[in-house]
């Protein structure tokens, strides 16, 4: 199903409801995409709000077939790219040392998920190999992992010691080091960097 | 410190500074010089560039999908979303621009207006204007439009089926369907612009008793009184007559940049600092003030969104240079920016 649980015919309508649980569904994944790549929040929640907003003046052309998450995701993508574009313009006169970081950010973002399907199935990878971890190997490693929390204080939670903790998450890693062969060392390096 | 991936630390020992500095990289906390330094160094290194954007690509997949932001500010946003949405009822279109200075759009029929009776006018001469701060759109029977830029006014004349003439005093942008057996002028002052079937901007300025025509698509011909002074003009230049000296300059014209304004942006080709505060005096409808006198000669290029709100517009602009300002809002609601 393409719409899961969006209320279609009452986006048709302009109906209240039907608008906030798809906002309330998509906003953290729009807002996140825009501030990875303009790094400033409060632009990112402006494109956002524009994007919905647009949503909004089309509601009437909407059928079962639009995907809703992938058109708000590709607006939100466009004039992200449109910043950038502009911004780079306004550099140019007295802030060059700003352009090779905005020509890659264009580079990147260009170059990123053309639709949000694809971002799903890049994490889907990983998550699935997580999942397939044995279960107190896997809860420590999403405590560590999601919830940013340290091995001590993972150690408190669980009951269990901080060598235990880390014995746990240094077991994840080699499964996954097997598991996710055509993504390292990316995804290793990744891990790195979510602070284990 | 937890040691966790020996291997990497042991065998790759360089590298993995390396990729510490691209997780500060990611997480924002590198700025200034040493940041820019990164991205140069990207620049002359494609694997390591190929590695930090998939990287990157990543962290920000992880963050779309699992990283939440508070229920507050999601609620603010909706709320504030939904509010938008009820203000914008009404208009047919989507419109660029914020609050009072919406596009308007008047569809004009030859000999047959849309209040007929009302208009002050001979029946065969109707006058539009786009009040400062907002943009026009005018759109002839025959599918001809006309934008005019703020503060722009327009005389449109009909003379019956095989002529139609446009007065001008300011700048607007032509899109003409073109008829053979129809001629359409451009009027500025004594001069005209005959249209061969042509995309095409004017820009009357009074003040500086300039013509400014650029041409995108078709031919055009460019006559005084009497005679034709230019008409071999290609699509892609632009020339500027100065009416005083009476002197045609050719250059190229980058459509962009020169009709950003229809699409609703502000266009700043190396404007000081000054000439922009004009600008924007009237489009936000408040004053600025400036301080220091050498700020209003810094020179600035660029195009804005003029749906864009003006904080945000200073911050850009703030962004490119190292002035500092200052808004004050008065009792009676007016504002005031000042510039040290």
């Amino acid at each position: 199903m393409v719409n899961t649980n969006i209320d279609i015919p009452g986006l048709k309508n302009g109906n209240k409801k039907a608008f906030e649980v798809i906002y309330q569904d998509f906003f953290d994944m729009l807002f996140y995409l825009a501030v990875g790549y303009l790094q400033d929040r409060e632009r990112a929640r402006e494109l956002v709000q524009d994007a919905f907003m647009k949503l909004w003046e089309h509601r009437e052309t909407i059928s079962n077939k639009t995907n809703i998450k992938n058109y708000l995701y590709t607006i939100v993508k466009n004039s992200c790219l449109n910043d950038l574009r502009e911004q780079e313009i306004i550099a140019r006169n007295n802030r060059e040392y700003l352009i090779p970081e905005l020509k890659y950010r264009q580079e990147a973002l260009e170059a990123f998920a053309a639709s949000y399907n694809e971002v799903e199935s890049l994490l889907e990878i990983v998550e699935k190999s997580i999942d397939d971890l044995p279960e107190d190997i896997r809860i420590t490693f999403r405590l560590n992992r999601y919830e940013n929390l340290t091995y001590k204080e993972i150690s408190q939670k669980l009951d269990i010691s901080p060598k235990t903790v880390e014995a746990r998450i240094s077991k994840a890693l080699k499964i996954l080091r097997c598991d996710l062969k055509e993504y390292l060392p990316l995804v290793q390096l990744f891990f790195v960097f979510l602070r284990l | 410190m937890h040691r966790v991936l020996p291997w990497l630390c042991v065998k790759v020992k360089k590298r993995i500074t390396l990729k510490e500095q691209f997780y500060h990289i990611l997480k924002g906390q590198v700025s200034g010089k040493e940041r820019s330094d990164f991205f140069q160094e990207l620049d002359n290194n494609p694997e390591e560039r190929r590695e930090y954007m998939a990287l990157e690509k990543l962290w920000v997949a992880h963050k779309m999908a699992g990283k939440r932001t508070s229920d507050k500010f999601r609620k603010r946003s909706f709320n504030e979303f939904w509010d938008n949405t009820k203000k914008r009822k009404g208009f047919s279109i989507w419109s660029a621009i914020s609050g009072a200075a919406a596009i308007v759009v008047i569809s004009l029929m030859v000999g047959k207006y849309i209040f007929p009776g009302t208009w002050p006018f001979s029946p065969d001469m109707v006058e539009f204007s786009a009040p400062k701060g907002s943009i026009s759109q005018i759109e002839l029977e025959d599918g001809s439009r006309i934008w005019l830029n703020s503060g722009t006014t327009a005389k449109v004349i009909t003379h019956g089926i095989f002529k139609t003439s446009v007065d001008l005093e300011g700048e607007a942008f032509f899109d003409v369907v073109h008829n053979d057996r129809r001629e359409f002028i451009v009027q500025a002052g004594d001069y005209s612009i005959y249209d061969r079937g042509t995309k095409f901007n004017v820009d009357y300025d009074m003040e500086r008793n300039s013509i400014t025509t650029a041409l995108f698509e078709g031919a055009i011909e460019f006559n005084n009184e009497e005679r034709s002074l230019l008409r071999d003009l290609e699509p892609g230049k632009m020339f500027c007559f100065n009416i005083d000296e009476s002197r045609i300059s050719i250059t190229n014209a980058e459509q962009e940049f020169i009709t950003a304004w229809k699409e609703g942006k502000f266009v700043f080709v190396d404007k000081t600092l000054a000439e922009i505060a004009e600008e924007l005096e009237e489009w936000y409808d408040v004053k600025f003030i400036f301080k220091d006198p050498e700020v209003k000669e810094e020179v600035f290029t660029g195009v804005i969104k003029r749906r864009t709100s003006m904080e945000h517009l200073l911050k850009v602009l703030r962004l490119s240079s190292e002035m500092q300002y200052k808004i004050e809002t008065k009792e009676d609601g007016s504002c005031t920016v000042i510039f040290k």
